[in-house]
């Protein structure tokens, strides 16, 4: 074919796509979330590519405030039939409102379902459905003082010694001046949940008719935090607001920049490591979905689809994850340039990638909400109430058997 | 028989002559309009949120086929049997219990301390106001700090004394404690202003005439200014007691949006909002809850006012 021809033919293909942008009808998808300062920031970069890609759509981020706020808000748009296009989820947010959500099934690409970290999967699909899709998420992984510690430990026997060595009094008025580690049982159950799921436990049995929590797996995993509690910092203070206190902490990667901050401020260097293994090394992804609600028209429907695409395509993932401290959520994410230049640059995020890809998020269980609260009592009992761990155990059981029926 | 009219039960009673007249229903009739948009507001914010929250208490509450299923009393029935419940009430009892006793006492002493003639007396007084018209989760937070563990002022001054340190808010057993100091402090100056307003209103012939009588400061004190501080000191115990009962900001942002170590200082209110707000949402048991708590505070408010009739003196 003669170059004229081949020009004249883009050319003419160009004016395609140009005409067909045009003749679609402007149209504004609303976007609920929760993301303020630096986060804000990196999605109306992301809003700017994706208007730039499909100029007939508009972008509307509306700030919610925090998770509880956003759930508020969401819960009352139900009722109140004034909901947004999309929003994001925390994936026990789901069940009551499913019936508002749509289902993504087919209106995804494969490609795109296919590409989705295996991990994630299950927050995704609910009553066999996919109702979301994941976005922003982090793991837990291991904190530690650099200085103090000078090889994280890679396994429970190590981390209890080396907390135990690190857990020192200096001047004598029996309130520990440094702890091993940092344990939050209020505000963080999941560092259980964590410490459960690498021993092989779980909460509920395989289709949820009994509570498995109290089975062997579960027993050890709560004589070990336990026994871990009598050498750590026990609070519901943000770990990282008194890192010279602690050796240690299980915590999550997305707070890396809070606690290299914090760090800094103290004179100190962090590191980062695998959460330290028992019968596995895994660890419980945190984070949250999105999902679009039914109530949206045919044409934000339409281009929320996109915007959803487009997000979850490895490049962008992958730059939200670099710019946000968040994890990629796609398998083609981790493959990118820009994460693997991220990766080059700061090889903690490579410890960070290795405990993802071994990550478990939690049951989509339509009463994870109040199961999660009973277990932050049950952390605590055995942690600050010195209560005996069977005792506690079997209240605890007593409880998620109540939630079940 | 006219005379006696007040006597009659109401539906006995002759109609007053001014019912009878243009004028007076002309100017009720105005009255009402001025009143109208304080009306519509209190209707549409109070009003009806208060009513709605005994239906919601009978529902099992679906977001899409609002407003759900209705089960009667079923949440009351989960709520008595709740032992997170218990401890809520247990708590938000033993607050109300021993900060509004100390509050009112303290209160009471600053403000006859800020009656008196004393230098820097204005000073003084803008000082303890400041604790009640300040934020409050700017001072909370200012109070997180002080009651860290390891660089907290409070304990940095129990150290100067000699006293062991205490983990105000990692243990269960100070939580509450701290949650209660710093309701006093806040209120302290508050209800300082309230008493000295009183005490200034308060004829000087009584003191003039226990001085003759040779009367000591302290008992001028104890047989003059608090019999005619009643009325003041009677609002405050009412106002005081309903705060108290309705206790969840100190809560809230003292310990992170948890409830304290252990739940140690969960109160009422808290339990409500975490039914409600915090988690899987129970709109139905958190407004059986709050009728619950409704009515506690109702029936408490009834003792007072059947035992202020006779304790409180307005002359």
């Amino acid at each position: 074919m003669k170059l004229r021809n081949v020009i004249l033919l883009g050319l003419l293909a160009a004016f395609a796509i140009g005409f067909y942008a045009m003749a679609q009808e402007p149209v504004t998808i609303t976007f609920w979330h929760r993301f303020s300062s630096r986060h804000e920031t990196t999605l109306n970069t992301l809003k700017e590519e994706f208007e730039a890609m499909y100029p007939y759509v508009t972008i509307e981020y509306v700030y919610q405030g925090g998770y509880g706020d956003l759930q508020a808000k969401i819960n009352n748009g139900v009722v109140a039939g004034e909901l947004p296009t999309m929003t994001i989820f925390y994936e026990n947010w789901i069940p009551p409102v499913a019936d508002a959500l749509l289902p993504l099934d087919g209106l995804l690409s494969q490609e795109t379902v296919d590409d989705i970290l295996p991990g994630l999967l299950s927050t995704a699909v609910y009553d066999g459905q996919m109702l979301t899709v994941p976005f922003n998420k982090s793991i837990m992984v291991l904190y530690y003082i650099e200085e103090k510690v000078p090889t994280p430990p890679a396994n429970w026997v190590e981390f209890l010694t080396m907390c135990k060595d690190l857990t020192i009094d200096t001047d004598g008025d029996g309130i520990m001046d440094q702890y091993g580690t940092g344990i939050r049982p209020a505000a963080n159950p999941e560092q259980f949940l964590t410490l459960l799921n690498q021993n092989n436990g779980s909460i509920l049995n395989e289709d949820w008719t009994e509570v498995a929590l109290d089975n062997v797996a579960g027993v050890q995993a709560a004589e070990f935090y336990a026994e871990l509690s009598q050498y750590a910092w026990v609070t519901s203070e943000y770990l990282n607001s008194n890192v010279n206190l602690l050796g240690m902490a299980i915590d999550t990667s997305a707070g890396y920049y809070y606690w290299d901050t914090a760090a800094a401020d103290a004179g100190l260097t962090i590191g980062l490591a695998r959460v330290p293994a028992k019968e596995n090394q895994s660890s419980m992804i945190q984070g949250t979905n999105i999902g679009i609600f039914r109530s949206a028209s045919q044409a934000e429907i339409d281009a929320a689809i996109l915007f959803t695409e487009f997000l979850m395509t490895g490049d962008k993932t992958a730059y939200w994850a670099v710019a946000s401290g968040y994890m990629p959520v796609t398998v083609s994410g981790y493959d990118s340039q820009v994460w693997l230049d991220h990766v080059a640059a700061n090889p903690y995020a490579q410890v960070m990638a290795d405990q993802m890809l071994d990550g478990f998020s939690q049951i989509l269980h339509p009463n994870y909400g109040d199961m999660r609260y009973i277990l932050s009592t049950f952390c605590e009992e055995i942690t600050l109430g010195g209560i005996p761990v069977a005792s506690a155990l079997q209240l605890a059981v007593d409880d998620i058997a109540d939630l079940l029926e | 028989m006219a005379g006696n009219s007040s006597k009659l039960a109401f539906w006995k009673r002759p109609i007053p002559l001014e019912w009878r007249t243009r004028a007076y229903w002309g100017e009720t009739a105005w009255a009402y309009i001025y009143l109208l948009p304080s009306l519509a507001i209190l209707a549409v914010f109070t009003f009806y949120p208060f009513f709605s929250a005994f239906q919601l208490s009978t529902f099992k509450v679906s977001f899409t086929n609002f407003p759900g299923t209705f089960v009667g009393l079923d949440h009351f029935r989960y709520i008595f049997g709740d032992r997170y419940f218990w401890r809520a009430l247990w708590n938000t009892v033993y607050i109300v219990g021993i900060s509004v006793p100390i509050t009112l006492f303290l209160a009471l002493l600053v403000a006859s301390l800020l009656n008196k003639p004393l230098k820097g007396r204005v000073f003084a007084r803008t000082s303890f106001f400041l604790s009640y018209i300040t934020p409050m989760v700017a001072v909370i937070m200012v109070w997180r700090l002080m009651y860290n563990t390891h660089y907290g002022l409070l304990n940095y001054f129990l150290s100067l004394m000699g006293v062991r340190i205490v983990d105000w808010l990692n243990s269960p057993h100070y939580a509450l404690p701290a949650v209660i100091i710093l309701n006093i402090w806040r209120f302290v100056g508050y209800q300082a202003i309230i008493l000295l307003a009183g005490m200034q209103g308060i004829d000087k012939m009584y003191y003039e005439a226990a001085r003759i009588d040779g009367a000591s400061g302290f008992q001028a004190w104890r047989k003059i200014t608090v019999p005619l501080l009643t009325p003041q000191i009677f609002f405050l115990l009412i106002i005081s007691l309903i705060g108290s009962f309705k206790v969840f900001t100190e809560v809230f942002v003292l310990f992170n949006g948890t409830s304290g170590p252990m739940k140690s200082a969960e109160t009422l209110v808290y339990y409500i909002m975490r039914q409600g707000f915090f988690g899987t949402p129970h709109y139905g048991r958190a407004a059986a809850a709050s009728i619950v708590l409704f009515a506690i505070i109702f029936v408490v408010t009834i003792i007072q006012m059947t035992i202020a009739r006779k304790r409180v003196h307005y002359q």
